[in-house]
């Protein structure tokens, strides 16, 4: 009855209220980012001033005891396990968005949706269990060693990150390129060679992004990969051998650091914090490049 | 006698529990332009796609009835491969791919095993030539193909669909997207084409079913109401629906 009397004045009050939620759950991620922002600079910043920004990541040895906050192995083990996972995720999460998309029945279609959804949503933990009592066995008994390494870790990340890229390739290529493929079929192309040629180019900036949403998700992934990884602060030297990567670093310390130990940790989840945001931006752009 | 390049024998096609064609049967002059009119859901493009077996695609949709291309069952006697070589289709939202103009033109015959780049050029010309583009474009032909505009997308997606020697062109409604010079430019490409090509043509213009095709085939709710030659279809329609169309749609 009011909002009719006074017309268009309550209309906008109205609007307001029906948009406030949405303004506070915004303001609210707002807050929470630059919260988090906030608080990774306060805290690693005096031990960045006092080391410097090039000594933390370039130097080799981590030895906090000694005060020694090298972290440049746990970023090649990140970037090991990272880019190996991708190696092995990547390539199969598109052919098998591919096939979803465009090559098998519905039915199978369907199959295939509720695992994805399925495996996206299991926790790492239990990545990591999995891993643990089944890959480490394996790679011990293939390869020698105690099973717990770089390879290891690189194929339960792979496994991890696999739906995720999958899921949002799939949707990338059933959205893209309909006709395109139709035409390629017109032509008198078999559907494998349509997929590749025409598809897959035409849907290369969505499997970007998911590319990318994969790594980035790979980046951050601590539980599962702390699990099977051996977790040595060493150089990574070999496939087999273990590494530790930069969240499993912060994850295993920071129950105990204090000081310059707590603020070289802090320091680190802020360069992770940086690079998971960059990426993050990337997927962005493309994303707009899309439309 | 003349020469049935494609004939259809009591065609159904359904999705699911649907009849969207209901046994249908009528035949394509070889060399001659037929416009399949009808209001929009009566299942042109459903007969244009069940000719180039795109409806394969689909899982839901069952085909009865035979459809025959120079006397031979398209679903038996020819591979859907070979089948989409000779019977070409053009869509109606242009949509190269995104490639350069002249691997758009050489996808086709690339795949059915042409290599020489002397053959692969002599075709991308002439194709285009035929299309109408060859003039805009000759020296433009490693651009790629989604910088063109609309209408020239169109002409190159006929280029492209010409480069493997089609005998038959399925065009759905092919002008509809495009500003009235363009359409009229592909209006004469399909009108040279007859030469070499059986063209069948779904649109929603009277107009130019008037202005190029030779026969006229009515659809509504995926039966064949009346056929004739177009001239006659259009002065002197047989049927009180097919009046009643014509009527509403030339306005
Ligand atoms: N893949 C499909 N699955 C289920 N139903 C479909 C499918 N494709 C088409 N149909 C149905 O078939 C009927 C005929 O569609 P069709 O596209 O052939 O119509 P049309 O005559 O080309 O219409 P328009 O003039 O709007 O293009 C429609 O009712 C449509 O919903
Ligand atoms: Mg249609």
């Amino acid at each position: 009855m009011l909002a009719r009397d006074n017309g268009r004045k309550s209309m906008k009050i109205s609007d307001y209220f029906e948009s406030l939620p949405f303004l506070m759950s915004a303001a609210l991620a707002v807050a929470a980012v630059s919260a988090i922002c906030f608080f990774l600079i306060a805290e690693g910043m005096p031990v960045i001033k006092k080391i410097g920004i090039s000594k933390l990541v370039f130097s080799k040895s981590w030895r906090p005891s000694e005060g020694k906050f090298g972290i440049f192995s746990m970023i090649l083990g990140t970037v090991y396990v990272t880019s190996m996972a991708a190696l092995i995720a990547v390539p199969t999460a598109v052919l098998t968005a591919a096939f979803m998309s465009k090559l098998c029945p519905t039915w199978l279609y369907k199959v295939f949706k509720t695992v994805l959804s399925i495996l996206s949503a299991i926790p790492s933990v239990v990545y990591g269990f999995f891993g643990l009592m089944t890959v480490v066995p394996i790679v011990r008994n293939t390869f020698g060693g105690d099973g717990t390494s770089m390879l290891t870790a690189s194929v339960v990340l792979a496994l991890m990150i696999f739906p995720t890229v999958t899921a949002m390739a799939e949707a990338a290529i059933s959205s893209a390129a309909k006709e395109n493929y139709h035409s390629a079929l017109a032509l008198g192309a078999d559907k494998v060679r349509s997929l590749f040629f025409v598809v897959l180019p035409a849907a290369k900036n969505g499997i970007t992004s998911a590319v990318a949403l994969g790594i980035a998700r790979a980046v951050g992934e601590t539980t599962a990969v702390m699990m099977v990884s051996g977790n040595q602060t060493a150089m990574p030297q070999s496939l087999l051998k273990g590494i530790r990567t930069i969240t499993a670093n912060i994850a295993l310390e920071i129950g105990y650091a204090a000081d310059d130990h707590r603020a070289a940790l802090a320091a680190s989840a802020l360069l992770l914090f940086a690079v998971v945001l960059s990426i993050n931006i990337i997927i962005g752009i493309l994303g707009r490049k899309k439309q | 006698m003349v020469n049935e390049k494609i004939c259809i024998q009591n065609l159904s096609v359904r999705y699911g529990d649907v009849n969207i064609l209901k046994d249908i049967s009528t035949f394509f002059k070889e060399n001659s332009i037929t416009a399949l009119i009808g209001s929009s859901g009566c299942g042109k493009s459903t007969l244009l796609r069940t000719i180039n077996r795109l409806t394969d695609l689909d899982g839901n949709c069952a085909v009865e009835g035979k459809i025959l291309l120079d006397k031979k069952d398209i679903f038996r006697d020819i591979g859907a491969n070979e089948l989409r070589k000779r019977v070409g289709m053009v869509f109606q939202k242009p949509n190269p791919f995104d490639m350069s103009i002249y691997d758009n033109i050489a996808f086709g015959p690339r795949i059915h095993g042409i290599k020489s780049k002397i053959d692969l050029d002599e075709i991308a010309e002439n194709t285009l030539r035929s299309a109408a583009l060859w003039d805009e474009v000759k020296d433009y032909l490693k651009k790629n193909a989604l910088k063109l505009s609309g209408g020239q997308q169109q002409r190159l997606c006929i280029a492209r669909a010409l480069a493997v020697k089609p005998e038959v062109l399925l065009m759905d409604e092919a002008t509809s997207a495009l500003d009235p010079t363009s359409a009229a430019k592909i209006e004469e490409v399909m009108l040279e084409l007859k030469q070499r090509c059986t063209i069948i043509a779904v649109t929603h213009s009277m107009a130019q079913a008037i202005r190029i095709s030779d026969k006229t085939v009515f659809l509504a709710n995926g039966m064949i109401i009346e056929e004739a030659d177009t001239a006659k279809l259009f002065t002197s329609p047989q049927e009180a629906k097919t009046k009643q169309f014509i009527k509403s749609a030339l306005g």
